[in-house]
């Protein structure tokens, strides 16, 4: 190792040693921590070793002890603790709390031992102690192992246990314990199945059982359960531990118990549920929702949660519902689930219309029709913005949209060129009403830059019944209509003579024509003479 | 003046007497001081001299750096003499005091036995077996060591009650004595509890409870803190729900026990990782059976047994291999829990009530043939013996 190296790894005790002198002083101590954190985890291999004489690193001694130096090494020793490593992650504040701990120990019995009980309760966090016994447990030890030296030398056959033991053990008392029904003790069962060996563990169960006793989340669940539900805990909590816990266990999985313990937390009044309730970050809790949500679930806790939820919350959780509805059928169904238990008005405060993307109009279209809340869709589709809006009303059926006829003369007054999209899905029903509603659509917004081939399948569309042809007429004298347009409009004529008559007679007007719509109106006459001789 | 004040002049005569001789005016002066001191700590007292440490009948003195020093030097001087443990009954006279400076001075030249020509009226010494251990646990023979861990860890659990706010530090120095102790000597600590013809105790019952639980859970790789936190609540739920012939259901015990571990207020109003996954065990036995905690069907597993062991309606005590056996046949009992305990503990756990192929009754005290579990090592008529053949478990046909 290099003499710098060396030299680096000496100064991070030095530097631990400096804390706690900064602990027990009451001078602040985050930065000289967070500086601390960072040596130590460049040097993350070090191990520093703690003696009555001082600090040892990389066997040399760093820190001598004396009045002011590592005055904590000496009790930190007769605790029991050897060696300090890192056990990442650590924080600078597991720094502050452990130096803190270190600047309280002083060699004394109840200090020590509370020291010691709080190193054994991992309470020295981002660290790893090396732990042996404490100078009391040797006393202790000594003190008792006269005894157990006795009871050894019996058990390994120099002497004769108690006598109880040897006596010849009582049949009866067995059989009367198997009489029990409540212990259904069965000797001979056991010990059947014990040499059939059905008792033997295979690696896979090992690590099945491994896997469940020590998985993190699963604690961290039940810690947090407990934290929140029993007061004493929910008063000592870290708000942003436990604001962390939370978030990560609903991203792993959004269950039941964790969104009650929100929707209670939101709506706690205990000073410590507050203090938890504010730590939760509202973008990063509805995301933390939105990626652990299963579809499958129950909606109501969610629903409640909604209900009490501060609008931020409530609106990020409704659109990024929303977004995913726009590309889930399951989520659309969970969506539509979930607005059963959440008031509609509710919707409207909270879901800021304007944020929303045309997907998510489609999708809230679907739900809220699901819902049969047609009024409500027709307050969100005023106030959607105009391209959402289309795509709201594009996700209805055609027969629906003459009832939205607010929203779609805002999109043509707008010049939105969805509408043009609107009419050719129009175009796809039978019912009078919806060709009716196209007609004059069309005849009242003949100014529009219609997409071409939606207008000229809208045109073969009216011209399926008289009310629609008239339109068509209307349209293609109309001089504000596109010129193809008008062509549009003349050709679908082409089975109502009479009209087509009326749609291409001449006007003086028609000198200032395009020359393209001239072309047309002139071909439709000559085909008109033409027929008339024919028919003469 | 304390009795750190008499280490300081134990000390001080002792390199007096080094230096100077046992005659010298420097050494009588010290001796001297060395007497007003022990009179002014009221004798009768002791200093133990142990491990690296000094106690005064028993509790730790209070020692800075420096004074840790000097006593670690009469400790050494001690301790060459195989003395651990100084009393004084009364005020020593100045020619006494003296005379252990001298002998303490020989200690700290290395002549050992100085002492033993000494007949002092108002001091005593002795020998603490085990004393030196320490920093070289590896010399404790690791039987000894595994069976008085576990005997203070029943002593301790007396004091634990059944009732009352739940004393977290000596939970926790039990859940640290059985870990050690199941590390030291796995067999000798389970044969301490189970094959004595001691009474079954709530303590005794309880700290069997926790090793039960520290025994399996040392067969798979777990990190400390879910360990002891599933060992202290095993401890705790024995502790807080067994009575005098079997106790309280699961249910009711844990929730006794939460209440006792929230009753305990945590040192300086912060509480520990220790505490928070301990308690969130409670309370997924009180409140959801298990919950989605796997470890808290072992805690349960663990209480039915010691339940079990005094059954209700009964006058006789089950022994481990009953108990098992009860376990094996109840449906409810989870089956890879079951057997990994089963396999912690061995299918002729120590204490199990064997009979020998002759027909002789027998009780096992631990493994025996590596290859035959049904070989195990058996206590017979006075003498540990592996049997020839395979044993038969006391209650089959």
């Amino acid at each position: 190792m290099r003499a710098r190296e060396r030299g680096a790894r000496v100064k991070i005790a030095g530097a631990l040693d400096a804390l706690v002198r900064a602990s027990r002083s009451g001078a602040p101590t985050a930065r000289l921590a967070a500086n601390l954190r960072g040596a130590w985890l460049e040097h993350g291999d070090l191990a520093i070793e703690i003696r009555p004489s001082g600090l040892i690193v990389d066997g040399r001694l760093a820190v001598p002890a004396d009045a002011q130096a590592a005055r904590w090494a000496l009790p930190a020793f007769m605790v029991g603790a050897r060696t300090l490593a890192l056990a990442p992650p650590l924080e600078a504040p597991d720094l502050e709390r452990f130096a803190e701990a270190l600047a309280r120990l002083e060699v004394e019995e109840e200090s020590l031992r509370a020291f010691g009980d709080w190193l054994f309760e991992d309470g020295a966090e981002g660290l790893a102690v090396e732990l042996h016994a404490s100078f009391v447990e040797v006393l202790e030890h000594a003190e008792a192992a006269f005894d157990a030296a006795r009871g050894v030398r019996a058990a390994r056959g120099a002497a004769a246990l108690p006598t109880g033991v040897t006596q010849p053990i009582a049949a009866v008392e067995l059989d009367r314990a198997a009489l029990l029904p409540e212990l259904g003790v069965d000797i001979a069962r056991y010990a059947d199945d014990a040499r059939a060996r059905r008792f033997e563990l295979t690696g896979a169960d090992l690590r099945e059982l491994e896997d469940g006793a020590s998985d993190p989340a699963a604690w961290s669940r039940a810690e947090l359960r407990a934290v929140l539900e029993l007061p004493a805990l929910r008063s000592l909590a870290d708000p942003h531990d436990v604001s962390r816990r939370l978030l990560a266990w609903l991203r792993e999985r959004v269950e039941a118990p964790a969104l009650a313990m929100v929707t209670g937390l939101l709506g706690a009044d205990d000073a410590a549920g507050r203090r938890v309730a504010a730590a939760l970050d509202p973008r990063a809790l509805a995301g933390a929702i939105l990626e652990g949500l299963r579809f499958e679930m129950p909606t109501e806790e969610l629903g409640d949660l909604l209900a009490v939820a501060p609008a931020p919350l409530a609106r990020a959780l409704l659109h990024g519902l929303l977004a995913e509805a726009s590309r889930r059928a399951d989520a659309r169904y969970f969506l539509t689930q979930l607005a059963y238990s959440w008031p509609p008005q509710r919707w409207v405060e909270v879901w800021a219309p304007d944020a929303i993307e045309p997907e998510q109009a489609r999708a809230l279209t679907r739900v809220l029709l699901g819902l049969g809340l047609d009024a409500l869709l027709g307050d969100a589709l005023e106030a959607l913005p105009a391209e959402s809006a289309a795509a709201a009303l594009e996700a209805m059926d055609p027969e629906q949209l003459p009832a939205h006829e607010r929203a779609i003369e805002r999109l043509a007054s707008q010049g939105d060129a969805g509408v043009s999209t609107l009419v050719g899905k129009m175009t796809g029903s039978t019912a009078p009403q919806v060709r009716s509603f196209v007609g004059e659509l069309l005849r009242r917004h003949d100014t529009l830059p219609w997409e071409p081939r939606e207008f000229s399948r809208a045109c073969r569309h009216l011209a399926l019944d008289e009310s629609g042809r008239d339109v068509l007429v209307e349209l293609s004298r109309s001089t504000r209509l596109d010129t193809r347009l008008r062509v549009s409009a003349l050709n679908a004529l082409r089975g109502d003579p009479e009209r087509q008559r009326r749609a291409s007679a001449w006007r003086l007007r028609e000198l200032m024509e395009p020359p393209e719509l001239r072309a047309a109106l002139k071909r439709i006459r000559q085909t008109s003479a033409s027929a008339a001789l024919e028919e003469a | 003046m304390s009795r750190a004040a008499v280490v300081h002049e134990l000390y001080v005569a002792m390199r007096a007497a080094t230096r100077y001789g046992r005659a010298h005016p420097s050494t009588e002066a010290a001796a001297t001081r060395l007497a007003e001191a022990i009179e002014a700590a009221s004798p009768p007292f002791a200093l133990q001299l142990v491990g690296e440490a000094v106690f005064a009948d028993r509790q730790l003195l209070p020692l800075d750096l420096d004074a840790h020093r000097r006593a670690m030097e009469v400790a050494r001087a001690a301790h060459a003499l195989q003395v651990h443990e100084l009393s004084f009954s009364v005020t020593p006279s100045r020619s006494e005091a003296a005379a252990l400076a001298g002998a303490l001075a020989d200690g700290a030249r290395g002549r050992e036995g100085a002492l033993e020509e000494l007949l002092l009226r108002s001091i005593g010494w002795r020998e603490i077996p085990q004393a030196d251990w320490g920093e070289e646990s590896q010399e404790v023979d690791p039987e000894i060591f595994a069976v008085t861990q576990v005997s203070l860890a029943v002593a301790d659990a007396a004091g634990l009650g059944s009732h009352g706010e739940w004393r977290w530090s000596k939970g926790l120095a039990i859940v640290r004595r059985l870990e050690r102790a199941l590390a030291s000597h796995r067999v000798a600590a389970e044969r301490t509890l189970e094959a004595n013809d001691l009474p079954w105790t709530l303590a005794r019952r309880s700290v069997s409870a926790a090793r039960l639980a520290e025994n399996a859970l040392s067969l798979l790789r777990l990190p400390s803190s879910a360990r002891r936190a599933t060992v202290h609540a095993a401890l705790m739920i024995a502790a807080s729900g067994l009575r005098e012939r079997g106790g309280l259901p699961l249910e009711e015990a844990a929730a006794a026990a939460l209440d006792r571990a929230l009753a305990a207020a945590p040192p300086r109003g912060r509480i520990s990782p220790h505490r928070v996954r301990a308690v969130a065990l409670l309370r997924a036995l009180a409140a959801d059976g298990a919950g989605d905690l796997p470890a808290a069907k072992l805690v349960a597993l663990t209480y039915r047994v010691e339940r079990d062991r005094r059954p209700e309606g009964a006058s006789f005590d089950l022994t481990k291999v009953d108990l098992l056996s009860a376990a094996a046949a109840d449906e409810t009992v989870d089956g890879a829990w079951l057997r990994l305990v089963i396999n912690a503990e061995g299918v002729l756990p120590p204490g199990a009530r064997v009979v020998l192929s002759d027909g002789s009754p027998g009780l096992v005290m631990g493994p025996g043939d590596p290859m035959d579990a049904w070989r195990p090592s058996v206590l017979v008529a006075g003498r540990v013996v592996i049997p020839d053949a395979p044993v038969r478990l006391g209650g089959e046909r």
